[in-house]
Order: C-alpha cells, then structure tokens, then sequence
C-alpha cells in the first residue's frame, strides 16, 4: 500500500494528531431467546493509518466496514479490542480525560441534540457542559449561531427545524470547545443538494482555521472535493490509503473516477 | 467548583424543561396525582383524619414521585441513547456522573411539585380536614424523602448506562413499590415476611416519618425511621457513584452506549 510521494511530503516533520495501528474491535452479541449462544462480531481486523494537523482525512467504506466503530474508539466512547488508538499521543482508552476537551464530534443525521428546546438553549446547555465560562458564552454563541446561518431561529424549538437546519445546528454544537479534531461520522446523511452543498463549505471553513477533520461518507463527490487523504475499509480491513489522485491511480480504467476505483478496491478488482 | 455547580443546575435545568415538553411525563406529574389523589381521596374519606392525611393526600403524592422517578430518572439514560445524546454528554468535559445527578435533581423538582399539586386538589376536592401534628418532622421527612428519591434515580441511571435492559425491571418496579413500601395502605396490612423486604425500600422508611409527623408521638419513636432512611440513601449513593466509576471503563468495553 502506497501513498503519493506529494502529499507525504506535506508532514514530513509533522508529528501525526491520531495515530491508528493494529487496531481491533469484536463485538459480543447474543443470539436467540432460551438458550442464548453468544457470537462475536470482528468490526475491525488491524487497521493502522496516521492522521496529521490540519488534514481533513475521509474514512470511506460500506455498511458494516468499521468507519464508525474507528471513530467511537478515537473519541473516547469505545473500547478497543487490541491495538493502539492515539490520540495527540494520548491513548483513546485510558487517558480519555486529556483527549475530550480538545475534540468534538458528529454523529450522522439529526441526533445528538434535545428536540424539545430551543437551538440557543441547546447550545447554551452544551457550552455549560463542556465547562465554557458563562461570561464567555453569549459571544460565542452570538459568532456560531451567525457562523451556521440559524441567528434568526436560535430562539425556536429545535423539532422545528429542517434536517440541514438540525445539522448545521450541530455544527456549531461540536465548535463550542474550539475542537483541535473534529470527526465527522455521515454528516451529509439525508441532506438536499443545496444543504450538503453548504455543509461542504462549512468544512472547509473549519478546515481552513487549522482544525483537523477526520469525515466517513457514503457520498464518493464530497470525499473527493473535501478530502486531503482517504483510507478505504472493508470487512473491518484497510484495503487503501492515499490521496484521492493516488487512489485514482489505482483504477484499471482510463479516466476513472473515485466512486469507479472505491468499488473497484472493496469488490478486489484491483490491488491496493 | 463552580464550572460544577453550572453543570448541575444548567442540567437540571434542561431536564427540567425536556421532561416536562413529555407526554408521558406530564401524564405522570400532573394527570397522575390529581387521579389517584381523587381516587384515594373517596377511598379515604370515610377513614379517620390520619388515614386522609397519609394515604389520600400524601400518599397519592409519593406514588406520583415515585412514578416519575421509574418513568424519568432511570429511563432517562435510555431516552437519551435514542436522542444520540447520550455519547455527547458521556464524553463531556463536564464529567458524566455530574451531568446525570444534575438531571435527576431536574426530574426530582417535578416529582417534588407533583405532591404539591395532589395536596392541593386532595384539600379542595374534599370537604374533611387536614391533620399534621409535626409540620417540622413533615419537612424533615419530605426532605429526607426527595434525597432518597434522587439517589434511588441516580442508582438507576447507573443501571440503565450499564444495560439497555434494565428498563424492563423499572417498568416491573413501579406497582410493586407502591405495595410494598405502604405508600397506599398500611405495611402491616402485609405478610410479615414480605415486610422484612419492604425496609429495603427507603420509601417505607419516609412513610414512616411521614406518619409520625401526620399523628405525632415522641421524637424518640421516629428517629430509628430517620437514621434508617439516612443509612439506605447514603448506601444507595455510595453505590451508585461505585457503579458511576465502573460505568466509564465497562460501557465503553461492552459498547452500551449506542443503540444497535
């Protein structure tokens, strides 16, 4: 597996933000009702990347890959089997307490808010518990609220609210800590084509701050106008890691587009 | 400290308005108590003074508390794993054993206002007196009564962080609490052997307080409620803020977080 040369040399000296190797995750379920007979699930098999300051880096692969099972470990919400999950060098199981306030997260669709309150006291609730001082928090508020567009609705209950609204609101919910990384797990999930166009420019802009973005899309367009980097998993394994031309590279058709060699790579049509 | 203080009152605060903003909640809260305050108002009201004052007014109260409690606090945990929210606030700076006490004080302020509200509807609805011989000691017990309540909810909360089917066993405790600890008629009414568990209960130990400030008597009569009830919540909270430590390594090894 390897990458172009070109944008390796953008870190060199750069020490990576996450760093992922060997990594492994089975879950444990039950099956059956009487005689219950436990299954273990392998959602990861070792996969291993680096991620660098400032990169927004796609984690691309179908349902069932381990993209999300990848994020919950680097955000401190799940265990790895084996392996190691760093986060700024910190281990993600273990030294959580130092991860958590310099990261933020979403999880696709419109989750993770409170429906029945309004979109300020939803973000005035997340600013208290992510320990903003509350002389700080009209101001910012103020700037995220402008930032996302939603300063006319900021008073209205957030069940009120488009699915591009909703998102855009969670948006600004995962900036309130001034996020070193931020991962963004489907955020384009479900939205129309002028919502998902404006979620792009709001990664982008977060990009441009500085700000490390680490995205899983089923949307191949946004992967490859978004992404610095890409690792495509399959079946809980790495079958690619480059850049978007590097990944093209790989096609075994002229012209070919990501969408071409991602089916390509996960149906083994071509060698990583 | 005070970043903490915000956490528990700005939790509490949104807890408050959510609930609230629930069906099932309001059910609870404000239907609930003015029914069985209604309902045990006419089974009472032909008992004596006492027995109104116990069962139809504060009991109906202390049911509709403990309802929201089994509807609220516990399976709040589980609420918020549908709404997503539940791994926002886990893995908040905040700490999450803050934020869930802050929520359960939310829920516990309704519960508070749901006995208000049956005392309010018992006492006009119903042409026959009141009788409380110790208000102090009906403070004291309400008091001691709610922080019971808060720590039996944050113990649950635990529970329900741990496993998604703990829901099941609150759904199965809400009934059998009302029986067992005499929130709605007299312990003694039952078996003996079924009373040894009552007093497992903290409940049974705050009717008993309750009782006392309702009928009087000497103070020396109720401080072994007082010291048993004490002893339970601090056994309950001592326990849960166990489980609380637990919660951060085991839910997270188990995946009980999110829904699958």
């Amino acid at each position: 597996m390897s990458q172009s040369s070109t944008k390796r040399e953008l870190h060199i000296g750069k020490l990576p933000v996450i760093s992922v190797k060997d990594l492994k995750r089975t879950y444990q379920t039950k099956v059956g009702l009487l005689n219950q007979e436990k299954k273990s699930v392998e959602a990861l098999k070792g996969i291993s990347f680096e991620i660098y300051p400032g990169e927004i880096f796609g984690l691309l692969g179908p349902n069932g890959a381990g993209k999300t099972t990848t994020i919950k470990i680097l955000t401190t919400l799940l265990a790895p089997t084996s392996g190691e999950a760093k986060v700024f060098g910190c281990d993600a199981f273990g030294e959580e307490k130092k991860i958590r306030p310099r990261i933020n997260f979403i999880f696709g669709g419109e989750r993770s808010l409170y429906w029945r309150l309004s979109g300020e006291d939803n973000l005035k609730y997340f600013a208290d518990i992510y320990k903003i001082p509350r002389a700080k928090q009209p101001e910012l508020l103020n700037r995220l609220f402008d930032q996302v567009g939603l300063s006319d609705v900021r008073k209205h209950k957030v069940e009120t609210y488009s699915k591009g609204m909703k998102q855009r609101l969670q948006i600004a919910r995962a900036l309130l800590n001034n996020p070193e990384i931020i991962f963004l797990d489907e955020p384009s999930l479900g939205l129309d084509p002028v919502g998902a166009r404006a979620l792009k420019q709001m990664i982008r802009d977060i990009s441009a701050q500085g700000k490390t973005v680490l995205l899983t899309t089923h949307y191949m367009q946004e992967a490859d106008e978004l992404c610095d980097r890409i690792a495509i998993i399959s079946g809980g394994e790495m079958v690619a890691l480059d850049t978007v031309e590097g990944l093209k590279s790989k096609a075994n058709t002229a012209n070919a587009s990501l969408e071409d060699v991602y089916v390509q790579l996960v149906n083994g049509e071509v060698a990583s | 400290m005070i970043s903490t203080f915000n956490v528990l009152t700005s939790s509490a605060v949104q807890q408050f308005k959510t609930s609230i903003g629930r069906p099932m909640f309001r059910f609870c809260v404000i239907a609930q108590p003015i029914i069985f305050g209604l309902l045990l108002g006419m089974i009472y009201l032909e008992k004596s003074s006492v027995d109104f004052t116990l069962y139809a007014v504060l009991g109906s109260g202390l049911s509709t508390f403990w309802s929201s409690i089994c509807f609220s606090s516990a399976s709040d945990i589980h609420r918020e794993r549908w709404y997503g929210t539940l791994e926002t606030i886990y893995a908040a700076p905040a700490g999450f054993k803050w934020i869930v006490l802050g929520k359960i004080i939310g829920n516990s302020i309704w519960g508070f206002l749901s006995i208000c509200l049956s005392v309010t509807v018992v006492t006009l609805f119903f042409d026959k007196s009141l009788v409380i011989a110790q208000p102090l000691w009906l403070g004291i017990g309400l008091s001691l009564m709610t922080a019971s309540l808060i720590a039996i909810g944050y113990l649950f909360a635990a529970l329900f962080t741990l496993s998604r089917n703990a829901r099941v066993m609150m759904n199965f405790m809400e009934y059998p609490v009302y029986i067992l600890c005499g929130i709605l008629f007299p312990l003694e009414m039952l078996p003996k052997a079924v009373q040894v568990l009552s007093y497992a209960f903290s409940p049974t130990w705050a009717v008993k307080i309750l009782r006392f400030a309702v009928a009087g008597g000497e103070v020396s009569q109720v401080l072994p409620y007082v010291y048993g009830l004490i002893s339970l919540t601090l056994i309950y909270g001592l326990f849960s803020v166990v489980m609380f430590n637990r919660i951060d390594v085991k839910c997270r090894v188990d995946a009980t977080l999110e829904v699958y």
